[in-house]
């Protein structure tokens, strides 16, 4: 049982908040007293338990539908566009796939400048969010191709064998040297460009 | 390759581009919504005040200056959504709502699975009285500084220290017994 | 030939050439003196020019078939542009000149329309599909995409950042913060250091798959710049008393240095050349990564 009084310095203590002096009288209170030893650790548990709750909890049901609809009401307002993104874009992003890119590769992927993470389950699980970032992209390009003009068509077609190229010379480089953490930086920013270039062409497709 | 980072997309929407405020919805409605659960202790309102706060990010997504991370932002923006209903409904009601509310820990179980002890630990929270609830929920949960506190409640620093010392206690109370 | 006949043909050629003639547009709203104006142009020419007057004046062409011209807004925030029907893909041209006030933020969308902005101090966004964008003046913050449109920034900006597909990059002046990435089209970095009113660049990143890739100018102290392709080439030339940490790296290509003694030596593990020299502690850090492009290091 904690001495009452106690209480506040107690949770001070455990939350880091007291000065120097103050933090040595407690513990030397906690070096006299059991209850409130046992109670450190109940706090101290708590505390741990409540930091590591998940932070992230998915809504039972898809809250955007009625959040788009009131975004919707204050955008008609600006007058009808060819320049509205089509749905198929919305789609495509809905997918996550270009935030998987984004927030995927950079978390195992620092700057150039910085350590690389040894070759894992991540890396081949961001090579697989890759393929389906660019694999989805590349559908939902398909569907609104005939939308583009003949000449941005040649141009994306010619600047995807190049990036695909890319991609193949790291990809078998990679193969051969598997640590290499350079190549894997290569690697994904190979791959960075042919998200972006997907991205770019169904921008331009809903133009 | 300036990829499409998650400044790229909020540079985005905040130009208007729907599909982008769509691709930072998916990417943060997790976190948005478990703080709104946690705070509220209630599915219906927690859904209510998620969308809420994406209808006032997208508004006031001009404002947004990057000083702090987008989530940050967000989340303030959620808190102040639950606050700001939570001020009116009790008004409204004339009453502060108490740990009495029996639907709270129902309410809760619609939570996704958790392992035990979490399990444990979130009907407990959901079950505290409103005021040491928040107060606990931000504070250790996610991890806002009693002065950031006091800011978005409205209460004083001491009120907030209190508040969430009796939240620790009823908690411990609660998982001891 | 009748008196009605004459008549009759006057007529026909006077509706003729009202089909023919371009549509004039001579508009005028008041802006704040930081507001926004947002312009969607498909084709032709749009030039934003900053001005010290507190409002927006547009002045321009529309040929046959470019469209209808809009606007709509308030004194903080003005859109206009021409609206062409959703079926419509080849657009007739339309060229306007808007002038705002000097720290208006702009925003521009174009499909095939060259974007060009002058003395424009607020931030720009600047996005075309084929169009080149060109960029004169002292913008706080520039964004400009385009895929197959040169780009050109010219000035000081605080913060650029420029995107292409196949499009060419030039970037000149005193910025201090840059950023350029391209597939295969080249990028030209000339970076102005203090004596021309810069501080060189703090902060650079610069990225291309097959386009080559060339750095002429000041580093910032402390500033930390990186420079990554695939098979282009990289080439950093920098004032020869530079202080600075190099650290260059090719897996197929060779590294050549003339900027000091330091030689590149082969990589430890596996193929390629690495290269870490330092010219002085406390200076700029310059990253230079490249799947098999060669890289040059050199005084200028």
């Amino acid at each position: 049982m904690m001495c009452p009084e106690m209480e506040v310095r107690l949770n001070e203590y455990v939350d880091g908040t007291l000065a120097a002096r103050e933090r040595a009288a407690v513990e030397a209170h906690l070096a006299e007293c059991a209850g409130c030893r046992a109670a450190i650790v109940e706090l101290r548990a708590l505390v741990t338990a409540a930091a590591t709750l998940p932070k992230s909890i998915p809504p039972k049901r898809d809250l955007w539908g009625d959040i788009a609809r009131r975004l919707g009401k204050r955008e008609r307002g600006n007058g009808k566009r060819v320049w509205r993104e089509r749905a198929f874009w919305r789609r495509a992003l809905a997918a996550a796939a270009v935030l998987v890119i984004a927030l995927g590769i950079y978390r195992l992927l620092p700057p150039i400048t910085a350590h690389y993470r040894p070759a894992g389950q991540g890396w081949v699980a961001v090579q697989a969010d890759f393929d389906r970032a660019s694999g989805e992209l590349g559908r939902a390009l398909a569907l609104e191709r005939h939308r583009l003009r003949p000449e941005t068509v040649a141009l994306l077609e010619r600047n995807l064998e190049i990036i695909d190229a890319a991609i193949a010379e790291s990809r078998a480089a990679l193969a051969r040297d598997p640590a290499n953490a350079e190549l894997r930086g290569l690697f994904a920013a190979a791959y960075r460009h042919k998200v972006e270039l997907l991205r770019w062409a169904a921008h331009a497709a809903t133009s | 390759m300036m990829h499409s980072d998650p400044t790229d997309l909020i540079h985005r929407a905040q130009q208007g581009d729907q599909s982008a405020f769509e691709a930072l919805y998916h990417g943060h409605v997790g976190r948005v919504y478990a703080l709104c659960l946690r705070l509220t202790a209630d599915v219906v309102q927690a859904e209510e005040r998620t969308q809420d706060a994406f209808v006032r990010a997208w508004e006031r997504l001009a404002t947004f200056r990057g000083e702090s991370a987008f989530s940050s932002w967000l989340h303030r923006l959620a808190v102040n959504e639950v606050f700001r209903v939570q001020r009116a409904t009790r008004r409204r009601a004339q009453r502060v709502f108490t740990s009495e509310d029996p639907g709270a820990l129902e309410r809760a179980d619609d939570r996704p699975d958790a392992p035990g002890v979490a399990m444990d630990l979130e009907r407990a929270v959901a079950a505290l009285p409103p005021g040491a609830r928040e107060v606990f929920v931000l504070h250790d949960v996610e991890g806002y500084r009693h002065e950031e506190i006091a800011g978005l409640t409205g209460v004083a620093v001491g009120t907030s220290k209190a508040q969430l010392f009796r939240a620790r206690r009823l908690l411990r109370e609660a998982l001891n017994r | 030939m009748t008196k009605g006949a004459c008549c009759l043909a006057l007529v026909l050629l006077w509706v003729a050439r009202a089909a023919m003639a371009q549509a004039r547009i001579d508009e005028r709203w008041p802006l704040d003196a930081a507001g926004s104006v947002r312009i969607v142009h498909p084709a032709g020419r749009v030039r934003v020019v900053g001005w010290d007057v507190d409002s927006l004046a547009v002045v321009g062409t529309l040929a046959p078939g470019a469209g209808r011209f809009y606007s709509a807004g308030d004194g903080h925030v003005r859109k206009l542009g021409v609206d062409i029907p959703a079926d419509e893909r080849i657009a007739g041209r339309a060229d306007l000149v808007v002038r705002v006030p000097r720290r208006t933020n702009v925003w521009v969308k174009s499909a095939t329309a060259d974007i060009e902005v002058e003395g424009v101090d607020g931030t720009l966004d600047l996005t075309s599909v084929r169009g080149a964008i060109h960029v004169v003046g002292t913008p706080q913050d520039v964004t400009a995409e385009t895929m197959d449109g040169a780009v050109e920034i010219a000035g000081g900006t605080g913060r650029a950042r420029v995107k292409t597909v196949s499009g060419a990059i030039l970037l000149r002046g005193a910025s201090a913060d840059i950023g350029a990435s391209t597939l295969s089209g080249a990028i030209v970095v000339r970076a102005a250091g203090w004596q021309r009113g810069g501080t060189g660049v703090q902060r650079g990143k610069f990225e291309s798959v097959t386009g080559d890739v060339r750095f002429d100018g000041e580093l910032g102290r402390g500033g930390v710049v990186e420079f990554e392709t695939q098979s282009g080439n990289i080439a950093v030339r920098v004032p020869a008393r530079t202080v600075a940490d190099f650290d260059a790296l090719t897996i197929g290509g060779t590294i050549t240095n003339t900027l000091g003694a330091a030689q590149p030596t082969p990589r430890a593990n596996g193929a390629g050349q690495a290269l870490r020299f330092s010219t002085g502690a406390g200076g700029a850090q310059v990253t230079v990564r490249s799947f098999k492009g060669g890289i040059l290091l050199e005084p200028k």
